[in-house]
This record gives C-alpha cells, structure tokens and sequence, in this order.
C-alpha cells in the first residue's frame, strides 16, 4: 500500500502542468467576444446578456423569464415557431435559453457546415423576434403550471425555493426565476416587446465562441470552417442590438438577518429536508471568495462524500442521502453534478442543505448542523484539512469545464459579470489561501447566530417545538452507521451525540405555512 | 453511485425540447456499436484510438484528444442486472456498483478517498440491464495514479460482512425511493410481462426480496465478484489528453498482471419468443398521469445488420418534438403530458420502449389507438410523408450522435458502449454513419419486422384520479 500510494501523491504533488487553451476575451469589436480554439467538428456558440430575473420589473415578476424563452419559441425573423423547429431539428441541435437572476444565456452547437444556416437564426431570434401569441401563450401557461405545481412536486426544489425567497424578501432575488404567478396571468399584451427593447441591448451582451474557426490569438478566422458564419453572426449582432448601456444596479440591498428563525413549510411528506444559512453578499469577484469556496468544500462539497457535514450525518449516522454546503447558489446543469455555468449572483448566500431524513432524526440533523456550523467559525479548518482540499480544488476546478462548451460558458459568464474567469483563475488563488485567511474569511462572512432555517415537513408545529431550548433531539438510533468495534470511537460517538442532541438553538421566531401559498 | 437507468423526465418549467447537453443521449447508446462500413464513412476520431486486448483479455480503448488537459478512465464492466442468473442474487450487478467504493486489503477506503482528494479527482458509476460503468474524470497527468487505484480496487477488493451489511442498507433505502416513481414502476412492469426467462424480467435494482436479504449476502457477494469481476469481462478506456503509448504502458504495468478464470463466462438463457400479444394493468396508490407503457421485441443489437441503425431511428420518428405522434398527442390533442422512447441497443434480444404520461382525463384506449396509427404509418411504405420523415430523422441522428462527442468524458462513453455491445470500440464510426444513411425502404422493413403485435407487451398504470380505480 505504502508504494502504490506514494506512486499517487508523488503525481498528485506534481507542479501544475500546463493546461488546455485559456479563452481570449476581446471588447473592442462590434459586441465583446470571448473566444476558445477548440479542434474537432463542432462549434459552440452563446450569447449572453444582462436581463435576468433581478431585472423583472415590480408586478411583472417572470417576464425576464418569458420574454428570454420566446426568443427561441416565438418565431424569429418572419419563421413561424414550427419553421424554427423544424430547422433545428433537421441540424440536430436546439437553442437552449437559460434564465438566471442576471443573466439570459442563449447557446447552441453544430457542425461546422451548417453554421450558416444556424447562426442567421439565432441573431433572428435575438434581433428580430416574433414572440408568436399562441406560443407566447403556451410559454406563460407552462410556467405557471411549474410555480403552481411543478416546485411544489419536488419536496428539495421546494426547499431551496422557498428559503430563497425567505432570506431575499424584498430584493430582487426574493422571487422565483419563473415568477409568481399572478403577475404572470395579469402580463399584459406588448410586455415582452418592451422588455425586449429595454434589456436585450449591446451594454452587457457578450457573444462567446469555441470551435476551430478561432485562431491561437482569439480572433475569429473568417477562412475556417464557420468562420465566416461567426464573423457575420459578430457583426450583426453590433449593429442589430440597441447601443444603450444596461444598467446593472437595481436596489441591491440584501436583507439583514439577526438572530435564528425557522420557517416550515408544510405538506405531506415522509421526511425532513432543511436549507439553513444566510446571505454573504459575496460574489465570484470578491478577494475572499477562494478562501470561503476551499472552507465550503471541506466542510460540505455538493454530492461529494469527503465534507464533514457528509461524514457525520450520512457516513456515520446514516441519517439521509446527503449533507451540503455553499458559498452560492447551486443550480444543476443537466444530468451533471456540476454547477451551471451561467448562474452566477451578485450577492450570494451560505447555505447548508440537509437533505431529507426521517422525521424523528430531523430535529437532531438541524442541530448538529448548526454546531458544525458554529465550530467551524470558532475553530477554522486544520492545516491538514486545508492542504489537502487545496490540493484537491487545484485539480478539481478544471473539472468543472470538462468539455468546450462548458469551458466557454465559464469564461463568457466572467467576462458578462466583470468577475476573473475561475477556471483560469481559481487553481493559483486556491493555491495561495492559508490557515489565516480561510480562519478569517470564515469569521468575516459568516455568522452562526443569525440563521436562518427553512425546513419541508409534514408537521410544522411538531417541528418548532422539537426544535426549541430546553428539549433534546436524540437519535433513536443509528440506521445506516457502522458498527464500531473500537471502545474507545463508540465512546466518543455517543457523548458526540448527546451534545449534539441537546445543542441549543436559540430560536426567536417559529412559524409555518402551508406549501400552496408560497409563490402566488 | 447512480441507480439504474430512469426515462429522462422534463424538469419543471417550461417544456425542454431536448435533453442538454446530450450527454444521455451519448450515454443511454444513441452511439451504440455499429454497421458494416458504409464506403463512404466518415471520419468521426479526431485520432486514432488505440484499441489491445491485453495478454489476459482485457480490452484496452485509448483516444488522445487535443485542447483538453483533462483524461476521463472508464471501467466497463459487461455484466449488468441481464446477467444475473443465480437465485437470489437479482439486483447484485447494481450492488457492485456501492461495494467497489468500499477499498482493498491494500488501499482501505478511508486511503482511497483521501487519494482522490489529492488527485483533484470525481468519480462515481452507474449500472444498466448490460453493463456496469465506473467512471472517473482527472487532470490528465493525473491518469497514471487513477490507473494505479482502479487496478488496486478490481484485483484485491476488500468484502467483509459488516461493508455488505452497510451497503445494502443504501441500496434498499434507492429502491425505496425508486418505488416513489411511477415511470419506474410501469418499466418495471413492462419488463417482467416481456421476459420470462432471461434476467431483462428484473429491474436493475433487483426483485424486492433479494434487495431485503442483501445485508446477509457477503457470500453471494463473493461469488459474483469472482464470476464477474475478471480481466476478460472488462473493457478500459481512456479519453483525453494523454499520449497513447506512454498510456498503454501504464495500464499493462498496473493490470497486466492479473490473471482471472479461464473457465468461460456465464451465458444468461434465451428468452422464447413471443406468439402473443401481452398485457398487463397497474393500479397506482396516489394520484397521478397514467403511464402507458409499450415495449416491442428486437434483436440482440447485431452491429452488422443494417437493420440497427434503421431501428435507432424509432425514437426519432416517435417521441421527437416533430414526430407526428408527439404532435398529435402533447400539441394538437394534448392527451400525452410528455413521451420517451429509449433507443433500442440491447445486448440480447430485448425490448424497444415507448413510455407516454397522459394527461388527467386523456382516454388511455385513445392514447394506445394513435400509437398503433403511427406505428402503422411507419410500416406503409406508400406513406407520402416517410421519405421527408426518414430522411429528416437520419440527419438529425447523426448530427446529434457528432453533437455528443464533446469531452473526454463523452468520448469514453461513446467508445465504451460500442466494445461492449458490438465488441469493437471502432464501430462507433460506421454506427454514425449507418444512422444518417437510413432509407426510408429499410425503415419501413425494420418496422414490419419487428414493430409486431405479436411481438409487443403493454402495460397501463394508472393512480385513483386518472380515471381507474385501484
């Protein structure tokens, strides 16, 4: 064992070795462009633009969302909704619109000899929209139907929806991407026009590109393969797109927190599920970020099984599938475990999720959370703790851009939201954090006695007052953990557990409400 | 650790036309193993993939890929649920795919993780009717090291009764959440009314009282690791920016010493075929859509019959978004919330699947009606609009299996399901090929072949408010 493993950490400790090619950004043309050499027969094009759900104005909440998904749905440049189908099936390919809070990504692929057919729609779609009434119609029907029932079907979507909206109340990030859905049924006819006109604009608009029509120094080759497709894409999109600057400032005062509450929201379920945390106000360009992600990683990396949140409560205790936490928003990319490229927020939240367990172990999972929570602020991460997930991290970020596509998203993202391109620039700022600035990052940025708790159970009240000072949280047993053999580790297991059972919260507020009325 | 393969379900939200990226579509055997080489086949490797079967039997797949500094190492192992003939023991391919996370007697798991960490690596697996898949993704000088721990965990790893135990209480807490899914469970359904021998009758995770012995199964554990887990049931491969040589030498110094049975693999029994239609009701205990699920008898995926690529079409021509079918029921009537059909790649003869959610009132008998009227379209080959469909189809099909091809990792799990269902990994190519050459004469015959009523099993699941009382 011993030789195999220093075979591995003696590759592991190798210096970095140079990576694939970095994207190029270049703001002097027609509409900014960030562009990635990528061989092979495919091309990946994106646009994205600053109109995303923050930007749905007061009473329109969901029209970010709408206006962005009729671009690809509505007809565009005189073709009907099923003509723009139709061509896209027949290249194989789709235009996939992904709404966030800031940003409207539209991004497509194909081959290179059918770029000139793809691209003229996709700045029709972008320039020249024809937001269809029937299509239209069935956009806003389908996101209704999803804040109605869709969130509500999915017990862990509900979850992290409705401490979203809990913990942004009144900022622009309180309401659902999809809206709410009475101010959805009461969009009046011309909103998605005017929407169009005021947010669809070149200030903010980046169009990014991978594929082999861009040369080693980022520039589009008009020779290559699509490369004329690209070049003209680039420059209809300078002259078609409305020259006015975005304003990127809506009021963007996050919500103070103080003190612990908990919310439950209740329907009938087999189990508890609990998001906890406040917001930070961080974002991807701020100097602490590469101390708080290394922290977030070793204390809960999303679906990974080496945080410790994850070994205590699924490893050892078996309490339920999985423990996380975040320095921002997760949003899910496809099958993947990924975060989506393109997602990003400018005022960003810790989050811890418990994802459901049973629901006598519920009340002692949220408070051996918030201990965990409350010793990781005192206490900091350990050096070993600490070398070891940068080390990790140093390798794991260029993971997150594992095909070209993503590895162009990542980088338009950066250059739309004025944030460093992580996967360039992470693996050496994760390289340089040390013990005192993740010890400091963890105490400037979070706070352990301002929390705030949002669980989905079937029984509220019970719930509160399982939580309350004064009661314990014992477990009743084990179900998955090992047996342990060592004396002395059960030992230690048990006096864990009883401190973690009676670990107070210090509740000021309780309440629950049941599931229907949350996004209406 | 993923569980068996589910029907792709729309997420909530609007419609999504199409899964993406299409990764699925490169995983679930859109790219499955090919046909004869069509004389103009196209070249789809952006180099020559170095294919060797080591002196004890293991296939070794290598691409090298420019403009990555990544590598993706899949582990293919050829046995999956179809495989599992001894009594007892359903469900136990899955099981693997938990207990080879657990160590070995030289790297214990706790070593193992810790290794990963400081590799910068992910890695997880997943197991189907044919195969079970570990895959990892990596810096690509980290593949030496990779190697190094997978060699490890196939050639010396560590069952003992109190790891079975643990892990079989995570594989019954997924069935229990997997019996939560009512597309599961019409699946489910459909397959064991389809087969009555071969092991494609079980699901994945394993029949409901195999899964509940599993906790006392070291033994069995035992038995199936040593029957399945050897060099010659294995295919490696490796996808990235790696330097092929240097990467084969690393691989035979850390494999190329094992040396498994020589006794020949196990071969499940032939399923009889079907003389009758065959059907079966669901009742469903909370209310939700109706599922109709139907499934046609097709050959084991023969990668030198033409008659693959025109049956890889099906999917397209049934449940795409311009599929009349699709616009028939979803669009114009709106019966059918959303349809699936899985492409029909099976290892042995098996099943073409067409899974519909109706809609709360939508008539089933008017569901099933319109899916026999287009099954019947794409068998007249006097049909105006075939040619245009066909064609259509065979574009779109070849484009999106190129489409697909878009990292280490899709490269992988493109040549990994060829070797496994054809045997050899190149046949991605002319499979690529063969889908965009379809004729709409060989769809037709495909269809009439084996799109029979004899041939097909349906099943109606249906909960308390979608018409049917349970």
């Amino acid at each position: 064992m011993k030789r195999l493993l220093i075979a591995i950490f003696g590759v592991a400790c190798a210096p970095l070795p140079p990576r694939g090619p970095a994207p190029r950004a270049d703001a002097a043309g027609p509409v900014p462009l960030v562009a990635l050499p990528a061989p092979g027969p495919v091309t990946y094009v994106e646009v994205v633009m600053r109109a995303g759900s923050a930007f749905d104005p007061v009473g329109q909440e969901g029209l970010a969302a709408l206006t962005a998904r009729a671009l690809r749905e509505g007809g565009a440049g005189g073709r009907g909704p099923e003509e723009v189908e139709a061509l896209l099936m027949r290249l194989g390919t789709d235009v996939e619109v992904q709404v966030s809070h800031e940003l409207v990504r539209l991004r497509t692929r194909a081959l290179h000899e059918d770029l000139p057919e793809l691209l003229p729609l996709l700045a029709d779609m972008l320039l020249k929209p024809d937001f269809d009434a029937d299509a239209v119609s069935r956009l806003k029907d389908a996101q209704i139907e999803a804040l109605k029932t869709g969130v509500l079907e999915d017990d862990e979507a509900l979850g992290a929806q409705a401490f979203d909206s809990l913990l942004y109340e009144g900022h622009p990030y309180g309401h659902p991407v999809d809206g709410r859905w009475g101010a959805l049924s009461a969009l009046e006819a011309g909103a998605l026009e005017a929407f169009h006109a005021d947010r669809h604009v070149r200030g903010g608009a980046v169009l990014g590109v991978a594929g082999p029509a861009v040369g080693p120094d980022g520039a589009l080759d008009p020779q290559a393969p699509g490369g004329q497709a690209l070049v003209e894409l680039r420059a209809a999109l300078g002259v078609g797109l409305p020259g006015r600057p975005v304003d990127p400032s809506t009021p963007r005062r996050v919500p103070a927190v103080e003190g612990r509450e908990l919310l439950v929201i209740e329907k009938p379920t087999a189990g508890v599920g609990v998001h906890l945390g406040h917001p930070t106000g961080l974002h991807r360009g701020h100097p602490d970020w590469p101390a708080m992600l290394v922290a977030m990683t070793a204390f809960g990396e999303h679906r990974q099984s080496h945080g410790r949140l994850y070994k205590a409560l699924r490893g050892e205790r078996g309490l339920n599938y999985g423990d996380y936490a975040y320095i921002e928003r997760y949003v899910q990319e496809g099958w993947g475990a990924d975060q989506a490229p393109g997602t990003g927020r400018l005022q960003n939240a810790f989050t811890v999720w418990l994802r459901p367990t049973a629901p006598d172990a519920g009340p002692f999972a949220v408070r051996a959370a918030v201990a965990m929570v409350e010793e990781l602020v005192a206490e900091g991460l350990s050096e070993d703790e600490l070398a070891l997930t940068r080390r990790y991290l140093e390798g794991r970020v260029a993971l997150w851009a594992a095909d070209p596509g993503r590895r162009l998203g990542w980088a338009t993202e950066a250059a739309a939201m004025g944030w460093p391109d992580p996967i360039a620039a992470l693996p050496e700022a994760v390289a340089r954090v040390d013990k005192a600035a993740v010890d400091a990052a963890l105490r400037a940025h979070l706070h352990p006695q301002d929390l705030r708790i949002v669980a989905v159970a079937a029984d509220g009240a019970g719930l509160a007052a399982a939580l309350a000072d004064g009661v314990a949280s014992p477990l009743a047993a084990a179900p998955g953990g090992p047996s342990l053999a060592d004396a002395r580790a059960a030992e230690a297991r048990v006096a864990q557990d009883a401190a973690w059972a009676a670990h107070p919260l210090g509740l000021r507020r309780a309440a629950h409400l049941p599931a229907e009325d949350l996004f209406r | 650790m993923t569980g068996p393969p589910a029907p792709p379900r729309l997420p909530p939200g609007p419609r999504r036309r199409r899964p993406w990226p299409a990764a699925p579509a490169a995983l679930i055997g859109l790219l499955a193993a090919g046909a004869p080489l069509p004389a103009a086949a196209e070249g789809v490797f952006p180099q020559p993939p170095l294919v060797k079967t080591l002196e004890n039997g293991l296939q070794v797949v290598i691409l090298p890929l420019e403009g990555t500094g990544l590598v993706a190492l899949q582990t293919w192992v050829r046995t999956g649920s179809g495989r599992e003939t001894e009594p007892g023991t359903t469900g136990y391919a899955h099981f693997f795919e938990h207990l080879m996370f657990h160590g070995s007697a030289r790297i214990p798991q706790d070593a193992r993780e810790r290794a990963l960490l400081e590799l910068g690596a992910t890695e997880n697996a997943w197991t189907s009717a044919d195969a079970t898949c570990y895959h990892a993704l990596a810096r690509a000088d980290r593949l030496p090291a990779l190697l190094a721990l997978e060699a490890d965990r196939f050639q010396h790893l560590l069952l003992t009764d109190a790891g079975v135990r643990r892990e079989a209480g995570a594989v019954q807490g997924e069935l229990r959440k997997g019996k939560a899914s009512p597309d599961r469970a019409a699946l489910s359904a459909l397959s064991a009314l389809a087969f009555r021998v071969h092991p494609y009758g079980h699901s994945t995770i394993g029949l409901d009282a195999d899964v509940e012995a599993m906790p006392g199964g070291l033994t069995a554990a035992r038995a199936f690791f040593s029957t399945w887990y050897r060099p010659d049931n294995l295919t490696l491969v490796i996808a990235g920016g790696v330097d092929a040589p240097a990467a084969l030498a690393e691989v035979e110094a850390a494999w190329g010493a094992w040396r498994g049975p020589s006794t020949p693999l196990p071969a499940p029994p032939p399923e009889p075929p079907q003389d009758a239609p065959r059907r079966a009701e669901l009742a469903w205990p909370s209310p939700t859509g109706a599922r109709l699920a139907i499934g046609w008898r097709v050959p084991a995926h023969d990668p030198r019959s033409p008659e693959a690529a025109a049956l890889g079409l099906l999917p397209e021509l049934l449940a795409s978004p311009t599929a009349p079918l699709h616009r028939e029921l979803v669009d114009e009537r709106r019966l059918v919330r959303s349809m699936w059909m899985g492409p029909p790649t099976p290892r042995d003869p098996g099943l073409a699947v067409l899974l519909l959610e109706l809609r709360e009132g939508a008539d089933p008998a008017a569901v099933e009606a319109a899916v026999m009227r287009a099954v019947a379209a794409l068998q007249d080959d006097t049909g105006a609009d075939l040619v245009a469909q066909v064609q259509a189809a065979a574009g779109r099909a070849r484009r999106e299996a190129l489409l697909g091809l878009d990292g280490p990792a899709a490269w992988a799990g493109a040549l990994g399901r060829a070797a496994l269902l054809g045997g050899d990994p190149l046949a991605l190519e002319a499979r690529i090929a063969a889908l965009g050459a379809v004729t709409p004469s060989e769809l037709t015959a495909a269809a009439r072949r084996h799109l029979t009523e004899a041939g097909r099993s349906t099943v109606l699941l249906q909960g308390p408010a979608a018409g049917g009382a349970p």
